[in-house]
């Protein structure tokens, strides 16, 4: 179980984090939707240890994660997803996918991998970033799962896709789920998100201001998407 | 054509030199982000301990080779825990200038012990003489510079391209938090780094003190040169520090016999007209 409370983050002099208070029980996938600058990344990124000045309390599974830096956090289990993929061009897609440590057993093997996502047996031996978008987003999960992440923090992995992509992220959400696996998920389509989490936190400026249900979102629908300005 | 063929020998031997300081630059610059102005006082150093370790113990060319590179990969490393690693949180320019600094407390330190002139040291007799092909004479020691010169770097090259430290390497020189992010304990990696990049200017050292005066600024000669070539082959690419490092001797060894007037500025109008053309230099590209 993640817990996060009282998080607040500055850049430099500038506060952009305010108090976000959020809960993920395992298992779980929650979203968390606000709007362009509203805090979402820097929310993800300070639960990685990424971003370091913050204040706040970060207990995954007991464990306090504020001190902690990013590598350790990653060995506790947590996969990152960065907003722009964080493929690298100068490995192959084997070797991004091979690139983290496993850190648990449950972690899966390559055969499973390339199993679930064909494209990226195909072009295994590419340079990462010849992959096309959506098959990036694909890595940057997969990588995730290899490394045998229990939460996996998503930021945006819908941005920018087809909307046949966004479905097959969803069906690959549903996989994570299946597999117990829990999900922080940054999501902006709110049509897209009652369709795969559970939960959601709505994110206003830098401050976790409501926490909603699926009824409750698809009830408020016209009045999120005015909130979100799309 | 025969006086052009061996100039482009003497070019590539030259290269060699500029290859080996280049890739530990290029190594160097892509893990930690630091412009290691030390590189040619540590090149000088790899000489200075093939010289020392020769009279002082009586080790021979073979194995300061081998002793030579991994003594100043130590001194590197003691430089880097003391000084280097204070400053990799802030602006780059500090650790140039650090390492400037650096440059000139070796220098001075060694000619404080052997004077300006330099010490001789000449190559062991298995390398002596010279090998004669048609009309051309080619000195057994600078073939064996460039052949030496050539496995080191497709030695480096493989480690880089094919093992799991080369791909720790190169993902945390494209991406260093993303990299720890993913739970890849970076820092870990930085002093073996630099030690390894240490190593191969203190490697060029080794090779240069049979061939070029021992002396205490021999680095300071080679170190402009060697910045050009990096920015020539792009900053952190290791492809095109070693192809060009070798272009480069190629292009000085042929210009100081066509127009020696231009022959040691070449570099440099090599250098900005790539700048023009391709900012990110031949092998480099922007993000
Ligand atoms: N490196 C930075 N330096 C200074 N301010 C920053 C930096 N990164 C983000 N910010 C500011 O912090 C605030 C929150 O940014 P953040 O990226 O967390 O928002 P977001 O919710 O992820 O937005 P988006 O939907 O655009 O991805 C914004 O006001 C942004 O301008
Ligand atoms: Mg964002």
């Amino acid at each position: 179980m993640l817990q996060v409370e009282g998080l607040q983050a500055w850049y430099g002099e500038s506060q952009v984090l305010h108090g976000v208070d959020l809960e993920i029980h395992d298992g779980q996938i929650v979203t968390l939707i606000g709007r362009n600058g509203a805090g979402k990344t820097t929310t993800i990124r300070s639960i990685m240890g990424i971003h370091r000045q913050k204040r706040g309390r970060l207990i995954l599974d007991g464990v306090d994660l504020a001190a902690l830096p990013p590598q350790r956090i990653a060995r506790l289990g947590v996969g990152y997803v960065q907003d722009d993929r964080g493929i690298y061009s100068g490995l192959t897609v084997h070797e991004n996918l091979v690139l983290p440590p496993v850190v648990s057993p449950d972690g899966w093997d390559l055969d499973k991998i390339y199993d679930a996502f064909p494209p990226l047996r195909a072009r295994a031996r590419q340079p990462g970033t010849k992959l096309s978008g959506g098959e990036q987003q694909m890595l940057a999960i997969a990588r995730v799962l290899r490394m045998g992440a229990k939460l996996l923090l998503l930021d945006e992995p819908t941005e920018g896709l087809a909307p046949i992509l966004v479905r097959r992220v969803g069906e690959i959400l549903r996989e994570i789920k299946a597999h117990h696996l829990t999900v922080l998920l940054v999501e902006q389509n709110l049509r897209f998100a009652v369709t795969v989490a559970d939960h959601h936190y709505l994110i206003v400026n830098g401050r976790t201001v409501e926490s909603l249900s699926n009824e409750e979102v698809e009830r408020r629908e016209q009045e999120l998407l005015e909130y979100l300005g799309v | 054509m025969e006086n052009l063929l061996l100039q482009v020998f003497n070019g590539l031997v030259n290269g060699a030199f500029f290859a080996l300081l280049s890739l530990g630059l290029a190594v160097i610059f892509g893990m930690l982000r630091v412009v290691n102005f030390m590189h040619g006082a540590l090149y000088m150093l790899g000489a200075f301990a093939t010289y020392l370790l020769g009279t002082s113990a009586g080790v021979s060319f073979w194995w300061a080779l081998v002793l030579a590179p991994l003594a100043v990969a130590a001194v590197g490393i003691v430089l880097e825990r003391l000084f280097l690693r204070r400053l990799y949180d802030v602006d780059p320019l500090y650790n140039l200038l650090l390492t400037f600094g650096l440059t000139l407390v070796l220098q001075d330190t060694m000619r404080l012990r052997f004077g300006i002139q330099g010490v001789p040291y000449s190559a062991p007799s298995l390398l002596k003489g010279a090998i004669v092909w048609g009309n051309l004479l080619f000195p057994t020691y600078r073939l064996f510079v460039l052949g030496f010169s050539v496995l080191i770097c497709l030695l480096t090259w493989w480690v880089i391209e094919w093992t799991r430290v080369g791909m720790i390497v190169r993902a945390a020189t494209e991406n260093p938090g993303l990299t720890r992010a993913l739970g890849i304990d970076v820092d870990r990696w930085v002093p073996p780094v630099f030690a390894f990049g240490v190593a191969l200017a203190a490697l060029a050292g080794v090779l240069a003190a049979p061939m070029r005066n021992v002396s205490p600024l021999m680095g300071a000669d080679l170190i402009v040169t060697t910045f050009a070539i990096v920015v020539i082959g792009g900053l952190g690419s290791i492809l095109g520090s070693v192809v060009t490092g070798f272009l480069v001797g190629v292009i000085v060894a042929l210009g100081a016999v066509y127009y020696p007037p231009v022959s040691n500025t070449l570099v440099f109008v090599l250098m900005a007209i790539i700048l023009l053309l391709r900012p990110a230099g031949l092998f480099g590209s922007l993000e």
